[in-house]
């Protein structure tokens, strides 16, 4: 009978490897992360400058009648948002003679345009990695995209940044819905939830806000018939994956 | 020889410039394939390192490279799940 020897030297190597990694990203962990941004810029920026055009040119591989339909529901969407907007204008110029009477002073913050050079799916978590160049950002300095609150910078490195979105899994924050504030938890995947009593009418396609920015509209309420909670799925009004610019507010903190 | 550097190489690439999970599946099919492939460390490092950490730890909560453990784990049992077969 052959009875296989375990290797030590094999053990041991496996064991050197494993302390030494995990030393080194415990103790030097920022400085392994600022030089892979440092590295990561310039070749990121390469494959977005390379595969950019060829995403535009896979649009004309799509199906007729697939294209039919959806130039039909924009047709649809557009009349909607025309309607829309004339509502929006008289409430701007509502807005604009309350806020003379009550001598309302606006609190503005100096936004910035950052350019997006990795967003989901690439990334594993709901995060961003921005190009700042020579801008300086600060960490928890407020993202929006398109005027929508979308999250925080969490890191800063030279040159560039990580933005932790709001719909990160388990990230808290509170939110106004129809009047009432609640806490919102992310889901991941640009979704989050949030639990209210099932007398509180919402409406799916309702907007939810964080202080006076928009962050999301409802997409799905699901009540359970005994209990005395509905849980409510909301989600950015945008497609992540899509947002290549975003405003970066530079009030230090 | 040439294969595990060109593999190793084609890896490292892969972590930044495609999406997470296709540098995952192929640090797994790679860890199967060659032995002791401790490239999957670095992309677990890189990919943690672009993109912040995920969730944070209750015991260790400077720790910011929960891909890289998942690699780390993946690579000690998948050598040890070739030893078995082998024997």
């Amino acid at each position: 009978m052959t009875y296989h020897r375990r290797n030590k030297n094999i053990i041991n190597k496996k064991a050197v490897v494993v302390i030494v990694v995990l030393v080194v990203l415990f103790f030097f962990g920022p400085s392994v992360k600022s030089t892979i941004q440092w590295f990561s810029n310039p070749i990121i920026s390469t494959k977005n400058a390379i595969v950019t055009p060829f995403k535009t040119s896979a649009e004309y591989f799509k199906f007729k009648q697939k294209l039919v339909d959806e130039n039909e529901n924009l047709k649809n969407e557009n009349r909607r948002l025309e309607i829309e907007n004339l509502t929006v204008e008289s409430l701007k110029e509502e807005n604009k003679s309350l806020r003379e009477i009550v001598n309302f002073q606006e609190n503005t913050s100096d936004l910035i345009v950052a350019k997006v050079i990795s967003q989901p799916p690439f990334s594993p978590y709901d995060t961003f990695v921005l190009n700042l160049g020579k801008t300086e950002v600060f960490v928890s300095n407020k993202v929006y995209y398109s005027g929508v609150l979308i999250g925080e910078i969490e890191e800063v490195y030279g040159g560039t940044a990580v933005v932790r979105l709001y719909s990160s899994p388990e990230k808290t924050l509170f939110v106004n819905i129809s009047g009432n504030e609640t806490e919102a938890t992310g889901l991941g995947g640009a979704g989050f939830i949030l639990t209210l009593p099932k007398d509180i009418d919402i409406s799916e396609n309702e907007t939810v806000f964080v202080g006076d920015s928009p962050i999301g509209r409802v997409d799905s309420i699901e009540s359970d018939q005994s209990g005395a909670f509905q849980n409510i799925y909301f989600r950015y009004p945008f497609n992540i994956n899509d947002v290549d610019f975003v405003q970066v507010s530079q009030q230090k903190n | 020889m040439l294969n595990r550097i060109l593999f190793g190489i084609i890896l490292i690439i892969s972590a930044f410039i495609f999406q997470w999970w296709i540098s995952f599946v192929l640090s797994i099919i790679g860890l199967f394939y060659f032995k002791h492939l401790y490239e999957v460390l670095a992309v677990g490092i890189i990919i943690d390192s672009l993109y912040g950490q995920g969730i944070q730890l209750p015991i260790f909560e400077s720790f910011n490279f929960i891909f890289t453990l998942i690699l780390l784990i993946a690579l000690l049992l998948i050598s040890k799940f070739k030893t078995k077969i082998l024997i």
